[in-house]
Formats: structure tokens, sequence, C-alpha cells
């Protein structure tokens, strides 16, 4: 099932399989997801399609420097029939949300839709409002050099289960897109392959993938080099090491397996890691080195 | 490459100077530079201390008292001794065999600083390694002892003197654990390298701008994307900009200043300070690269040699600083 | 006027060697005077405080007022600032002030190297088994102190646990030194007095003394014999001979030897009495007359030159003499345990006076008798010996008087006045053996009859662990020896008349109830002979005890010569430097070994060896999987660049994740099916 969806998002999506996977894993981890990249990657119609893939009722929101917190979660508004204030449910209320350029906001809105995120309900006017039971945030953001941004601080990048880079496309793919010929779908044309209620079983499926012993000692191991002094700047915190856990199974979910096998957590480890922690020889330059390739270089999988 | 192991007042200096060079050959065989050195029996050199053959009069005065008063137990107690310094001996070579040291790098730093060379030491004993003694020839020691898990970070200190590529070379580790008798150490280059740049001294670009002027006071420390100050509106500011709050309340037109928002690219010049020598303007230079960096301005390089296009971002600093602390040295990466 | 003193060593390296201060001193506490100690524990509240409280530490001047007081506390307890004692004292004191004034690392050092030094000076006064388990002790927490002097930032348990480590990994090459370590003779021969009162047999007896002894339960000597030792009536262990009475006491008479009466320095009459003495021993040895015994005696320390062995006795330790009525006497006092080695010849009923035997004898010494005094005795004496007519016939009759008047055998006898004799004879009647020996004796010199009283140990217990009788100090005995004319020296023993259970079966049934025996010590163990489990605990200590002085204490150049004889065949010096090396580097290399053994890397399970196994046969081909390559990662580089192998890779591969990784318990004992499999997947693998 996961496996024709995954066929049919990249029917949208060329040459980006891995992408659409750690997506889906983010999914089923019942995670929020962070892409970044530069504008025109794709990063919108990936979330479109997931959208679209899973069944899901989908809202975008833009996010400028101007935007409120009441333009996403909503405003009671005097109602002149009724006489009377009646709630009028922002953006959020939907259970797919897409943040689109969520730097450009000011700190004060990222904060409310990730406070959002995070309790999943959401309080105007002293009225609580829970959100849906399923509810994901995509939210992209433009690489940090680019102008007029607000980078999330480390606390809020901490919330998201993790951060992809979509990447150019591979050149046939481009060649098949520009080419608009047969290969190319739209992302409204695909067909939904799961619904709501399977997917909430998948979620649920996820808790009962087998964490072995050994996996779950190479995850430690993973963790606890992040926290040594010297390589990296502030250590994973336990959130950190749970969404590795968390990725990792539904990572072999998805691939057919009720166990999880080192090769998970490290299919899943950039997209988790790299966002948590900053590699401390980066302070001054080498900003190219990431954590998560120290991480596979240097930490052993077997005892 | 120094290796201070001799003591000076010995051996006349050139005498000095030719044996330090032979052992520096024996010792480049013995232990060749590497990024990963594993201690074994051929690394580790083992010799008593003062105290250890202290230790030993007193085993040989023991013994003569035990012969002396016919007393056995007397005797026993200087066997036991002797025991225990025999074991001191192994205690004290298993203390470092085994153990694996690593470069984990270290953060570039300007000069006068001091650079502490990250470095990894592990061990699968985990009951080694203790009481390590660390040292650059000529720097501060530093100590440190494996953890319950066998790992340990250690950084290095080393006060630097010059631009460029620091390489320490062999740096000497050492220890008296556990009983203090014996010492045993070994000299190890893991090819330590930290890269040095000159040090940033303020001095105006003599033909900047005059908005790069502006900023002194406001030193170096601001944050990126602060809201630095209201200003009135000048004809041709981004209305985007102006604080319509403050003029709702007729206070009249304002502009909001953000620091770090300034498009155009800056150019740190070698040519900018004519009047000073190398060393000074390559300090100036760095100083202006970092406060380039601070504040996100795209900024070029101009060197004699070649220029860097304007740009930014941490590679873009690296790649400047890198160029201005390597210029006119032999460069030997 | 002077600097204040910096204290820069870490404060738990304080504690470390504050221990092993208290730790250290603590056996010389009961030998030192109350100056000295009380020095002691002001320096170490002193240097405690500085490290906890941050008082100020000595000045030059104050340490200097210290010192001239450590002298002044040493010489009003000893009177002198050198000798044993006062040495010791001050060695402790200087061992204090160095604590006190410890200030740096290397001072730390001295601080330890000292404290050895008052360590070994315990064993000057004492070699005890305890002791040198609390050496043992004392070395872990010495150790301590230096591993903390070298780590001060770890726990004190890794600390103690180090040291426990390290002493006893030392054990077996200070076993092997001290067994192969040729012994060297002494350059001077130093004896130290330790001033320790010793309790045992005193060289004059006046009727009452041997009673004290009888209520000390500690061991006098032990005698282990090479076949069986004689039957208990028959266990008289000659001490001394008392020849001098004057109407209370009975004395030694000094400077008298065996091999010519009152001639102290003629070496030819010496030589002359020890070759008729050995002619004689050996011959009747040979022709098997009466009993012969050879055995050892270990003896605890008594402070005085006697010995004790059974009648006739020839010693072959060296530098043993014999002196007072052929009672063995060592050169110096005893005051370490001392073995030797005696044989015994026992004639009693079966010979003739031989000719050695009345060289010694003086008819004069042995019919002294003080001039005045218990008249009844002397008449009744001489009236006995007129109506019995021989001078056997008297003695039997005075041993039968013995026996059939109601005297009795007791520890707590009537006090006696003047005529002594008299009233013991006639009235009170009450008495322990040294009051029937000295009257038996009494009786026979007024009688014309020569005899002289004999003190020394009667009886010992037969150990229950080995062949070996324990002699305490209870079964002190003293009996007489009557000298007739045919026969020489014949034991008398006038206890056995009246309390022949005393000969047979030891003082404790003597005294009837156990109430009276040991009465003081209420603790001690003897007095639970019956108990069975109770007696083989006090024989094991004591046989501990025996073996200890033996052979560890008593391990000599001789023993260590049978040593090698006996281990290697020979003892000439490239046979013991031969053994001493190699049994050295022998340790060392089995400590070596136990410790690679003790750290070796945890078990691998079965199907991980199985795995590596694997992976060995694949890097053969020149696969090598990375420390951070997952299996199935691994698995699938292989086979992409080597598809002949790729199916069987897979499968081993897909195994072993499967143990590796799957939830355990789905199937029972699944796990050992595959396992199998994979074991015999590998097996098949061929590059």
């Amino acid at each position: 099932m996961i496996t024709r969806a995954i066929e049919e998002a990249s029917k949208v999506i060329l040459g980006k399989d891995h992408q659409i996977r750690l997506a889906m894993v983010c999914l089923l981890a019942r995670g929020n997801l962070l892409i970044e990249d530069l504008p025109g990657m794709g990063k919108t119609t990936l979330s479109q399609v997931l959208a679209q893939v899973f069944g899901l009722s989908y809202k975008r929101i833009q996010f400028t420097s101007d935007l409120l917190p009441a333009d996403i979660l909503g405003v009671s508004v005097f109602d002149k029939d009724s006489g009377d204030f009646t709630f009028k449910a922002g953006p959020i209320f939907a259970q797919l949300i897409l943040a689109d350029e969520i730097n450009r906001a000011s700190p004060k809105t990222q904060s409310a839709l990730l406070e959002a995120m995070e309790e999943r309900q959401v309080t105007v006017e002293g009225n609580t409002r829970s959100l849906p039971e399923l509810f994901f945030v995509i939210a992209t953001q433009n690489p940090s050099s680019q102008m007029g941004t607000y980078p999330l601080p480390e606390s809020q990048l901490d919330r998201f289960l993790m951060r992809i880079h979509l990447g150019y496309p591979p050149a046939e793919a481009e060649k098949i897109m520009l080419m608009g010929g047969q290969g190319a779908v739209s992302a409204k044309d695909i067909n939904t392959i799961i619904g709501p209620s399977d997917l909430a079983q998948l979620q649920s499926q996820v808790a009962q993938v087998h964490l072995s012993e050994a996996v779950v000692d190479y995850i430690l191991r993973l963790v606890h080099f992040t926290r040594q002094r010297g390589h990296f700047l502030c250590g994973v915190s336990p959130r950190g090491s749970s969404a590795l856990a968390r990725s990792a199974q539904a990572w072999a979910l998805i691939d057919g397996r009720d166990f999880v096998l080192p090769e998970d957590v490290q299919a899943v480890l950039p997209a988790v890691m790299d966002h948590r922690v900053q590699i401390s020889s980066a302070q001054f330059g080498r900003s190219n080195d990431k954590a998560s390739e120290l991480l596979l270089s240097r930490v052993s999988i077997a005892g | 490459m120094n290796i201070p192991f001799l003591p000076k007042s010995l051996i006349p200096g050139c005498l000095e100077a030719l044996i330090r060079k032979r052992v520096g050959f024996w010792l480049e065989k013995r232990i060749p530079p590497s990024d990963q050195v594993v201690l074994d029996h051929r690394r580790i050199f083992i010799f008593p201390t003062f105290n250890g053959l202290m230790f030993l009069g007193v085993v040989a005065i023991l013994f003569l008292a035990g012969i002396n008063y016919e007393n056995n137990l007397i005797m026993a107690l200087c066997f036991l001794l002797a025991g225990l310094f025999l074991n001191g001996i192994f205690a004290t070579y298993r203390n470092l065999s085994g153990l694996c040291l690593e470069s984990a790098g270290a953060a570039p730093v300007c000069t006068g600083e001091s650079i502490s060379f990250c470095l990894k030491i592990s061990s699968a004993n985990c009951s080694t390694g203790q009481s390590l003694q660390l040292k650059i020839p000529r720097q501060d020691s530093v100590m440190g002892s494996l953890n319950l898990e066998g790992q340990s970070l250690v950084s290095l200190p080393f006060v630097t003197q010059q631009r460029g590529w620091c390489k320490p070379g062999r740096f000497h580790l050492q220890t008296y654990y556990p009983l203090g008798l014996i010492r045993s150490w070994s000299w190890v280059d893991l090819q330590l390298a930290c890269l040095v740049y000159p040090q940033p001294t303020f001095c105006p670009k003599q033909n900047s701008s005059e908005e790069g002027l502006g900023y002194e006071e406001s030193g170096l420390q601001e944050g990126v994307e602060d809201f630095a100050e209201l200003r009135n509106y000048r004809l041709g500011d981004s209305p985007k900009h102006v604080d319509w709050k403050v003029f709702a309340k007729g206070r009249g037109l304002h502009t909001k200043t953000y620091q770090g928002h300034s498009g155009d690219s800056q150019w740190v010049d070698w040519f900018s300070w004519p009047a000073i020598n190398q060393e000074k303007r390559l300090s100036a230079m760095t100083y202006w690269i970092i406060r380039h960096a601070k504040k996100q301005e795209t900024f070029g390089l101009r060197l004699p040699n070649g220029e860097i296009p304007p740009g930014c971002g941490e590679a873009h600093v690296f790649r400047a600083l890198k160029t201005v602390a390597l210029f006119g040295l032999i460069n030997d990466e | 006027m002077n600097k204040p003193v910096i204290d820069g060593l870490p404060r738990n390296i304080i504690v470390f060697l504050v221990i092993s201060h208290l730790v250290v001193v603590f056996p010389h506490f009961s030998t030192h005077s109350f100056w000295v100690l009380s020095l002691v524990s002001l320096c170490l509240v002193w240097r405690i405080g500085s490290s906890r409280r941050n008082w100020p530490l000595p000045t030059k001047g104050v340490r200097f007022v210290l010192v001239v007081l450590g002298f002044a506390a040493v010489y009003r307890a000893y009177g002198t600032v050198i000798g044993p004692l006062a040495g010791v004292a001050l060695l402790i004191l200087a061992y204090t002030f160095k604590l006190l004034e410890a200030k740096s690392k290397r001072d730390a050092y001295t601080v330890v190297t000292l404290s050895y030094f008052v360590v070994a000076t315990a064993f000057l006064f004492d070699q005890a088994f305890s002791k040198a388990l609390y050496l043992l002790f004392s070395c872990v927490v010495i150790s301590a102190a230096l591993i903390s002097i070298n780590q001060p930032s770890l726990q004190w348990k890794h600390h103690y646990k180090n040291a426990v480590l390290l002493v006893l990994k030392s054990l077996p090459i200070m076993v092997i030194l001290f067994l192969f370590v040729p012994r060297v003779e002494s350059f001077w021969s130093i004896q130290f007095d330790n001033h320790q009162a010793k309790v045992g047999l005193s060289d004059e007896m006046s009727p009452g003394d041997i009673a004290r002894l009888g209520e000390n339960d500690s061991v006098a000597f032990r005698a282990k014999f090479e076949k069986e030792p004689p039957p208990p009536a028959d266990r008289y262990w000659r001490a001394m001979v008392l020849e001098d009475f004057d109407g209370k006491r009975w004395r030694r008479r000094d400077g008298r030897q065996s091999w010519g009466p009152l001639l102290q320095s003629d070496q030819d009459a010496a030589k002359e009495f020890w070759t008729a003495y050995k002619t004689w021993f050996s011959l009747n040895k040979t022709r098997q007359q009466g009993n012969y015994y050879r055995y050892d005696v270990v003896m605890e320390p008594s402070d005085k030159p006697w010995l004790f062995a059974l009648d006739w006795a020839k010693p072959l330790t060296g530098g043993i003499d014999m002196k007072n009525g052929f009672a063995l006497n060592a050169e110096k006092p005893i005051r370490e345990p001392f073995v030797y080695k005696v044989e015994s010849l026992d004639l009693t009923g079966v010979r003739q006076a031989p000719n050695w035997m009345s060289r010694e004898f003086r008819r004069d010494i042995n019919l002294q008798l003080p001039t005045s005094g218990n008249k009844r005795a002397r008449q009744w004496a001489l009236e006995l010996r007129e109506k019995a007519g021989s001078d056997k016939a008297f003695i039997a009759q005075v041993l039968s008087h013995f026996r059939e008047k109601p005297f009795y055998y007791t520890l707590k006898p009537p006090l006696l006045g003047k005529d002594s004799v008299d009233q013991f004879l006639f009235s009170t009647r009450r008495g322990f053996c040294a009051h029937y020996a000295s009257t038996f004796t009494f009786l026979a010199r007024s009688a014309g009859i020569p005899a002289r009283v004999v003190t020394g140990y009667q009886g010992g217990e037969q150990s229950s662990l080995d062949n070996y009788l324990l002699v305490y100090q209870f079964d002190a005995h003293a009996w007489s020896e009557v000298w007739l004319p045919e026969q020489g020296w014949v034991r008398v023993d006038p206890t056995a008349a009246v309390s022949p259970t005393r000969i047979e079966k030891g003082i404790e049934n003597a005294l009837g109830s156990s109430s009276s025996f040991l009465a003081q010590r209420p603790l001690s163990l003897l007095r639970y002979r019956d108990v069975p489990a109770l007696s083989r605990l006090r024989h094991s200590m004591d046989y501990l005890r025996m073996l200890w002085i033996q052979k560890v204490v008593g391990y000599d150049g001789d023993l260590q010569t049978d040593l090698f004889r006996k281990l290697f065949g020979s003892s000439d010096l490239k046979t013991v430097v031969f053994v001493l090396v190699g049994s050295l580097i022998g340790a060392i290399l089995l400590i070596f070994l136990v410790e690679l053994y003790a750290n070796r890397p945890p078990r691998a399970s079965p199907e991980q060896r199985i795995y590596l196994r694997f992976c060995r046969k694949l890097s053969k081909r020149g696969y090598e999987k990375g420390f951070c390559e997952g299996e199935t990662a691994f698995a699938q580089r292989v086979s992409s660049s080597s598809p002949e192998l790729a199916e069987h890779v897979l499968r081993i591969t897909a195994l072993y994740i499967q143990i590796k990784y799957r939830p355990a318990g789905l199937v029972k004992n699944g796990n050992n099916l595959l396992v199998r499999d994979l074991r015999k997947q590998v097996r098949r693998l061929s590059v």
C-alpha cells in the first residue's frame, strides 16, 4: 500500500524517491516536516502531492513578514445577523498545513504556529479548540543566507521531526518535466491511495515495529557522540533521540519490515539530525561538514 | 620540530641539536605521524621516576634490615614492595597501552589566541587511560582521564604567535598512574593542524563608504537582523520600513533601520591602507572580513595576487579568511 | 615574620595519607608512651584541621618547637633517644611531622616512604601471623594513598579496589622472592629486647609458684614427633634442675654444667663429656634399649634460655648446650619463636648408671639442707629410713604415705608459714606439684638419699591435626630425682602418688570439676575441650601458628637448601639463580595472562562469531566491512560487485539479520535453528 503511494507520488515529483519516502516517514511517525531549499524546487508541490495521496484536507499559509498569529489561528468576527461573535477558523484547522516560507514571518507568528504544532490545540480568546486528529505541518524555508529572513531558532527547529532538502532534480527527470509529455502529471491528477483512516492505522503500526537492543545501542552511541565535547556545539536532546528511533521504525515499516535495521537509522539520520546539531568546527568556516556525515563515518554499528 | 626531552644543561648546544635531530628521525620512524595513533609496546617508553628510585632504595634498605635482624617478615615486606614495583611497571604500561588517539579538530583562531586542539582518546579497555598528562612542547599541559566508557576528549592548548598553518608537531603524553613510581610516555604526532588568522585590528578603510564608518560605534557584537534605530524618513526609503504606528500617533514619518540589510557589496581591499606594512594590513583586512561576516554583509576580497568576488555565507567568509591568513606564506597544504 | 605556609596538597590526598598514617601507627599504640602518642595525635588533628578548616600549617619556628618536644617526649619515656624503642618512637614522630608539613606531591611521596619503614619496625617486636596479615592491609592502604596522589579525582572506592588488586598481584612475586632469594648470613646480629613480660618457668621454685602457671592457658611449646609420641604418663619435659634449698625456695646452682660439676671453662672436660654421652646415646639407640623419639620443638618466646626435652635428650640443632642436670639451654634468652630438633632416649627401668651421669653427680650438693627448721619432718624421715631398710623401700613408703593419708591435689593450697615442710606434711596436706616435689626431696635428703627437684612440663595434648603435642603453660610441673648408686638418677613423682589422674590425663581432669580449672578465663577455648568442634578449631589455629613459626618466621638458609634439594635436586648457585629468574618470569607472565583474561572483550554470541567468520572469509576476497557499515549495506556492496557471490551472501545476511534484529521469542528455539542454518551456510561459502 505504501509502496503504491510512493509510486503515485513520484509520478509528480520525478527522481526524488528518497525525499518522498522521508516525507512519508515523517507523516507515519506523526512528526512535522521542514523542507529547506531554494525557491522553485518543488517544495509546495511535494506537500500538495502528499495531501492528495493520503486524502487529507489541505491548507496553505504563505508566511510574510506582516503575517499575524490571528491570520493563522482565526479570529472572532461580529456577526451582524445573530448579533454575536462567531469564530472564524483560520487555515490551521486542516489536516495538512503547508507553512510556506516560514522564516519570512516574524518570530511571534512563527511561534504561534509551532505551539499549535506541538500542543495539537489552539487557544484563541480564552477558548481552547483542538485540531484534527491527523494534523501535519509541512513548513518550507529558504536557506538562511537569503535576505529578509528570520531564521528559526534551534529550540523551534527541534520541534520538526525532520528537515529535508530537495535539491536539483536529475537531468532525465527535468527533461521529462520540460517536455511535458505523458510522463508529467500535475499534483491534482493523482489518486488518493491511503485514506485518513488507513493512515491512522499505519501510524499505530509504526510503534509496533521491533527495535532490537543492538539498534537501540547504536542510536544511543550516535546520540552520545553528539553530546561529547569537541565535535558539536551542543548535543542532541532526548526528543532528538526518540525522533531518530521513531523515524527509523517508520522507515522500516515503509520498507515492509517489522523490525529495524541499523541501515534504517542511517537512512533517516541526515534528515533527523542535521538540523538539531551543529558541528563546532563550522563556527568560522567549513560549513559544508554535516553532522550526519561525521556520525555516519565515526560511530560504529556493532558494540 | 622540537623534542625537548633532554635536559638542557647537560649537553652543549650543537651536540644537543644533533642529538635532537637524530632522536627526531628515530621517532619519525618509530611513531610515524598519522591521524590516528594506537599506542603499543613500540610506541610507549617507560622508566622509573625519582620517587620510583627512592622506592627501590626503601626496598634495598628493608632487605639489608631483614638480613641483619634475621627477620623474615621484614624480608617479606621488602619482597612485597618489590612485587608492587614490578606490578607498577605493568600497570603504568597498561595504562597507556591500547589507547587510541585521534584528532578531533580544532577551531581556527586569530594570532595571539590559544588554539584548543581537540583530541579524542579512547580505549577498548575502560580501566586504562587514567591521569594522562598531555603537553605540546613549551605549552601548558592538560590532564585527562578516560571515563567509564573508555573515552575522553581532551583539548590541548597552544598559544599562537604567527598566522598561517599552525602545526605543533609531536606532543607528549605521559602518565604516572597508578603508583607514581614509574613514568611511561610517548611522543605522538597526530598531524595536528589549525589555521591561524591574522590578529584583527581596527584600522579605518580610507576609501570606504561613509556607511562603513557610521557603523563603528555599534561594534561587532550586534546580532544579525536586529532592529537598530528609528531615523527620520528620507526620500527613497522603502514604505515597508516606515514605522506606521509612530506615524499614526502623529509624530511624523520615521524609518525603521535594520542592521545587516545593506545590500551593497563591500570590498575588503589590500589597497585601502597604503601607509602600513603587510602584517598590519592583513590584520586590518581580517578585522573587516569578520565584521562583514558578523553583519551578514556581502563583501569581496582583493589582494595583490588576486581577488575573491563578492559573496556571503560561511564558506565564503572562511575562504576569505584563509586567503588572508596564508597570504605571502609558502602554502604547503 | 614567617610567611604563611600554603597547603598545596588536594584535600582528598590528605585524607588518604591520614588514613594510612592511622593504620600504620596503630600497631605501635600499645608500645609507646602517652607523651609520644599525644604529640602524634596533636599533629594529626592539626593536619586534618588545616585541610578541612584551613588552619595555618606550622611555620618554621613551630616545627622546630615540635621537633624539640618530640625528642623530649621520647627521652622522658625511654630515658634515651637511641636504642630500638626510642628509635622507633622517633621514626613515628618524624613520619607524623612530615605528614603535618607535607605541602607538595613530593612531600607526600616522602611520607609514604617513611610509612613503609614504620610498617617494617612493627615486626622487630612481634612476627605473629596476625601482624603479617596486618602488614598486607597496611600495604593496601599505603598503595591506595600512592594511587590517590596520582589520580586525586577518582572515588575512594576505586583507589582501594586498585590497591587491593595491585597487592594481590604482588603476592606471588613476594612468595617467589621469599622462597628463592638466597639467604645471606647477617653481618652483625642484633636482637631486640622487646620488653614484653613473658610467662613461663622461673629458675627458682617456692611452694605455690607453679600453681600460678596453672591458670595460664597459653601454649608453652609444641613437639612434633616423627613417629608415635610417648604415652601420657611418660611425657616429662625437663627444663631445669633445682638443687639449692634454703628452707623456703629451691634454686638452680648457677654455672653448673652437666659435663663437669662446677667446671665452667674446661674445654677438655666438655669434649670428653659430649663424646661419652654421644657414644652412650648411639650405642643404646642401636641396641634399641628403651624408647627412642625424634621430634621438633616449636617454642614460644619465654625470655629465658632454657629449653624443653624428654629424658635423655641429645640436641640436633646447633647452639644448644647442656646445663644443670642434663637440661638443654640456649645460648641466649628465647625472645622470638624458636624451633629446635631433639632426639631422646627414655631408659626408665632398663638402664644401668651410665658413666656420664656419675660425672655430674655431687653427693654434697644433693644432700645439702638448711641447718635448721622442719625438725619434725627430718625426724620422721630418719625414722622411716631406719624402718624401711633400703633407699628404694624408703621411697616406696613415702609415696604410699602420700597416697594413703588424706593428701589433696589443688591449685589453691593454704599458705604455709616458717616450717613449711612440717606444716604441709602434718597439718595442711593440700598442695600442688611444687609442694609434693619439694617435700619429697626434703624428706629424701633428710634420710640421706641424694635428691633434687626437677621442673618442666608434664603432659601435652595430642593435636587432632597432625602428629604433635601441644604443651600449655598450665602443664608446668615439678618432680623429684633421687640418686640410687646402681641406677643413677631416678625420677620419682610424688604428685603421681597423690593424683594419678594429673599424670595420666592432665591437670583439667585432676582438678575434678571444670569450674576451678581456668576459672579466671571463662572465654578460653580450652575450657571447652569436650566440644570436638571447638577443639578442632583451637588445634587448627595452633597448627597454623606452628607452621607459621616453623616455615615462615623460621625459614632460613638450611630450610632453603632443603627446599632446593627437594624441588630441583640441587642447591648450587646456578640452580638458585636459574630458579629465581625463571619463576619470576613465570609469575609475571601469569599475572599478565590473568590480566588479559580479566580484561578480555565480552564474549560474542554464537551468531556474532559465525558472522565474524563470514566477514573474514569475505575479507580474503578484498571486502572489508567498515565498522560504520550495516550488514545489509555490506551485503549489497559485495553482491553488486561480485554477482557470483550475491545469492549466498544475501542469504547469510538475511539469516543473520533475522537473528540479530528480529523480535526474539516468536518461535521457541527458533533462533537455535537459525543459528545452525547460518553456520551451515557460512561453512559452505567459498570465495
